[in-house]
């Protein structure tokens, strides 16, 4: 029997099933709804006046976030992992604050983060494509102290854009300030350095953590959601190993749309029920350490021995493609990265692959270059040098700028390991084991500072 | 799942209809008491599961219809339609549509069901369907049917 010729719903039966197989078998979800926050009313004064307003504003305005996006979750049954939290960049709210005046905003950013129930708040970030303010250099001084000693809150530097070229200046400062970071939280194998990212081309409105800020052109209040669903695409594309890729295009297509969907209903009905606007979905496929739940695996289940082998990049091309061209026909509030996300210690067969060391950063810089960002995710040695850290950073920001994307750098120089070792961090952050990085110098070229000066594809007016 | 304007008439009317059944003829005031407060305590939980934790400071996620969608599949065997469906008749929730395919020996059922007047939270709802299909050896499941409906239409 059919619904379609049924007065009560035009759905059919495999479609009825194929909702059922996404959400109770394939392990689809809803990845992050984020709250993002203008704090910029909350600017003047002393620390202690912008500190207390700062919290008390947090709190009013997501007091509801997490309790409501648990009644949608529960009406119905797709669960939503991550209730966050996103700010205006601090650097841009408290420009006239020192160093110390920083730490103290990212505590109560800390404490906002405990009373409201949400793992990671996005916005201890500073926008310097162009040069700093003095709010910029308190703020990225601030960082290794203000990220080792609190749990909650992420930072962000952006420090390159297509229209104003890479501040290889910044470049540098973040190479010392990764090894700084990670020094501080030795003791958890660097992992404040997991919860700072070095961007090109930052996105205003991205809901996914550790980059996650609300930019100025933001209205006051805004909620936007990521989806996920690497689990879904996996289990499709498994059943067809034999099919041709635009045929299997079309497949992932028709999955996106559908996930994406699914976003569409959450934020609608969270965004309504919370009383602010609704900002974005953003399409990215985002893994998480449990098997099954992996872009990795996705790649492979496309016709790679393993990923990293020759042909990853042209299968994440095709993989980031499809599910945006599926995605943007269910929603017009795309946003936000979109794409796929490659961290290594959040994926259980990057996880693997780097292990077995079938995966390089090379390789993985390679595929940055048609991802959602960057590197994400990627333990290093910590003897690894700053200048070669701000290395790697400028050759992505490279990527980003000439090619007008986001890229990002998330790495974790943990203190005391070696290759072959592994950092543990735990949670969504997963396992991390460290990648060889070439011992050669890139010390001359970091030491000559000032602006890699923008491309040709930036002056576009 | 009540509208606030039609509250207290549904409440009323659930009230005397499990007085009704659980007593019949012989009504003690006792009894009466009991089961008032019984089906006041079940229609709060079903409202708190929808109107948030705490209502005076908390406000709920509207939904878009009153309808869910009952899946059950697993091995087929007698008794699945009569177990399912007598539990919905007893926390008054009326079948729309019923469906169902079989191969072989499995089989594969949806139901639409409209959930106005259930006596239980759709959380309730799903954990004793949920614990029929335990006892019968096959997965019931239940989800709101906007979820269907975004995922396949626009």
């Amino acid at each position: 029997m059919d619904f379609s010729t049924n007065r009560h719903t035009d759905l059919s039966f495999e479609e009825i099933l194929q909702t059922i197989s996404m959400t109770e078998i394939e392990h689809f979800d809803i990845r992050t709804v984020t709250m993002g926050i203008n704090l910029r009313d909350c600017a003047g004064g002393s620390v202690g006046e912008v500190s207390r307003r700062i919290y008390e504003k947090i709190v009013r305005c997501a007091r509801n976030h997490v309790s409501l996006a648990d009644q949608v979750e529960e009406q119905y049954g797709v669960s939503i992992v991550n209730k966050r939290i996103a700010v205006t960049p601090v650097a841009v709210m408290c420009d006239s604050f020192d160093r110390s005046g920083m730490i103290e905003i990212a505590h109560s950013l800390d404490r906002a983060a405990r009373e409201l129930g949400v793992d990671f708040l996005g916005g201890f970030s500073a926008l310097v494509q162009k040069g700093f303010s003095h709010g910029d250099r308190a703020l990225i001084d601030a960082i290794p102290e203000a990220l080792a000693a609190t749990e909650r809150v992420c930072g962000s530097v952006n420090v390159a854009s297509t229209r104003a070229g890479i501040n290889m200046d910044a470049v540098a400062r973040m190479g010392e300030v990764i090894v700084d970071a990670a020094q501080r939280s030795a003791d958890k194998d660097g992992l404040a350095c997991a919860k700072l990212v070095t961007f090109c081309n930052a996105v205003e409105d991205n809901p996914f953590m550790a980059g996650a800020f609300h930019g100025v052109s933001e209205p006051d209040c805004v909620l936007n959601v990521g989806i996920s669903g690497p689990g879904v695409v996996l289990e499709t594309v498994k059943k067809y190993p034999d099919m041709n890729l635009q045929d299997l295009a079309e497949v992932i297509k028709k999955l996106a749309f559908n996930m994406t969907r699914v976003g569409e209903l959450f934020g609608r009905k969270l965004s309504k029920a919370l009383g602010v606007p609704f900002g974005i979905i953003d399409l990215s496929l985002a893994p998480t350490p449990e098997p099954g739940d992996s872009v990795g695996a996705i790649l492979e289940a496309i016709g790679l021995e393993k990923v990293g082998a020759p042909g990853s990049t042209a299968a994440l091309a095709f993989l980031t493609d499809a599910v945006k061209k599926g995605g943007m026909m269910a929603s017009s509030h795309i946003g936000g990265m979109s794409g796929a996300f490659i961290p290594v210690s959040e994926d259980h067969t990057m996880i693997q692959r780097a292990r077995t060391n079938d995966i390089s950063i090379e390789k993985l810089e390679a595929m940055t270059s048609v991802c959602s960002v960057g590197l994400d995710m990627v333990a290093v040695p910590g003897d690894t040098p700053a200048t070669t850290i701000s290395a790697i950073i400028a050759d992505e920001c490279a990527i980003g700028m000439m090619n007008n994307k986001t890229t990002g750098v998330r790495i974790i120089p943990v203190p005391g390991k070696k290759v072959g070792q592994e950092a543990v961090f735990g949670g969504l952050l997963g396992t991390a084991p460290v990648m060889p990085v070439r011992e050669i110098s890139s010390a001359q070229f970091i030491r000559r500072g000032g602006i890699l000066p923008a491309p040709v594809t930036g002056i576009t007016n | 799942m009540a509208d606030t304007a039609s509250y207290h008439e549904e409440l009323i009317k659930s009230i005397i209809e499990s007085v009704y059944r659980e007593l019949g003829d012989d009504a003690d005031p006792e009894q009466v008491r009991r089961i008032v407060r019984k089906t006041l305590e079940e229609i709060e939980n079903n409202r708190v599961i929808h109107a948030g934790p705490d209502e005076n400071s908390i406000p709920s996620v509207p939904m878009s219809s009153n309808r869910i969608i009952v899946t059950a599949f697993g091995k087929n065997k007698p008794g699945v339609v009569a177990a399912i469906s007598e539990r919905l008749a007893q926390t008054q929730c009326n079948i729309e549509d019923i469906s169902q395919k079989i191969l072989q020996e499995f089989f594969a059922m949806i139901l639409i069901v409209d959930i106005r007047n259930c006596t239980l939270s759709l959380r309730q709802l799903k954990d004793e369907l949920g614990g029929i299909g335990n006892r019968l050896g096959i997965r019931v499941l239940a989800q709101h049917e906007d979820v269907f409906n975004y995922m396949h239409r626009l």
